[in-house]
């Protein structure tokens, strides 16, 4: 399974206003919600395990990777990009202000281990992370995409 | 006998399985024979390991691990923390080996 292949160009929003970190992992839980990846519930549980194990979905400075369980109502493993207007803070003092939030729904433990390996080459590269905040369109974020994970 | 690490996120699915993923290239670069394997909170408690990496934030939900060596990391995406905080176990492992 390859990143281009789950990250559909209509779970891309770019430069979303988000008050707080519920709210940026609301929008972006939504995303996945529309195009029927994932069931409704999914939004909140992604959010009970913030609330309830803390913020360490913040896996890199500025970058939080949102998720749940995949019983709590994933349909196909899926994978989201959001860029947020003004950066929010998710109580993670390593990693925060956070403006790039990435939806993650994974049907098993283990199909998406390749799709992972991807994006973490892919956030790895600075300018790669530069350009990521700069897009505009999400066709630009597929295209950095595929350009960075060669 | 290969030493076994315990990556934990909540979930087990998310950043543990991006931290297995770095610390297997590690063990690699650093010739160490150690299996890496993923865990959720709940289910690391319970489990035998030589070594337990998972981020700050969760060790408060893990608590106290008795007897378990732990790496706390706080990026999971730049391999340099992981191997920083890695080198010194992997480098003693070594020498224990090799005694």
């Amino acid at each position: 399974m390859k990143l281009c292949e789950v990250l559909r160009k209509d779970h891309i929003a770019l430069k979303v206003p988000a008050r707080d970190w519920a709210e940026a992992v609301t929008e972006a839980g939504c995303l996945l919600v529309r195009t029927g990846a994932v069931e409704s519930r999914y939004v909140p549980a992604m959010l009970g395990v913030i609330k309830e194990l803390g913020p360490y979905v913040v896996i890199a400075p500025g970058v939080a990777m949102p998720h749940a369980r995949p019983e709590d109502g994933v349909n196909e493993t899926s994978l989201g990009i959001v860029t947020l207007v003004r950066p929010v803070d998710f109580g993670n003092p390593a990693n925060d202000p956070v403006d790039i939030v990435i939806p993650l729904a994974a049907k098993d433990h283990d199909t998406h281990i390749d799709v992972l390996k991807e994006l973490a080459s892919f956030l790895g590269n600075e300018e790669n992370v530069r350009a990521l905040r700069e897009a505009r369109t999400a066709d630009e974020v597929l295209d950095l995409i595929s350009k960075g994970t060669d | 006998m290969s030493y076994k690490i315990l990556t934990v996120c909540g979930m087990g699915l998310g950043s543990s399985l991006m931290a297995k993923m770095n610390i297997e290239a590690l063990a690699k670069e650093f010739g160490v024979d150690a299996r890496v394997e993923t865990a959720d909170v709940g289910t690391a408690k319970g489990q035998r390991c030589d070594l337990l990496v998972t981020t700050p934030e969760l060790a408060r939900a893990l608590g106290t691990v008795e007897g378990k060596e732990v790496i706390l990391i706080s990026n999971f995406i730049r391999k340099e923390e992981m191997k920083e905080k890695l080198k010194p176990v992997f480098e003693r492992w070594k020498s224990q080996r090799s005694n």
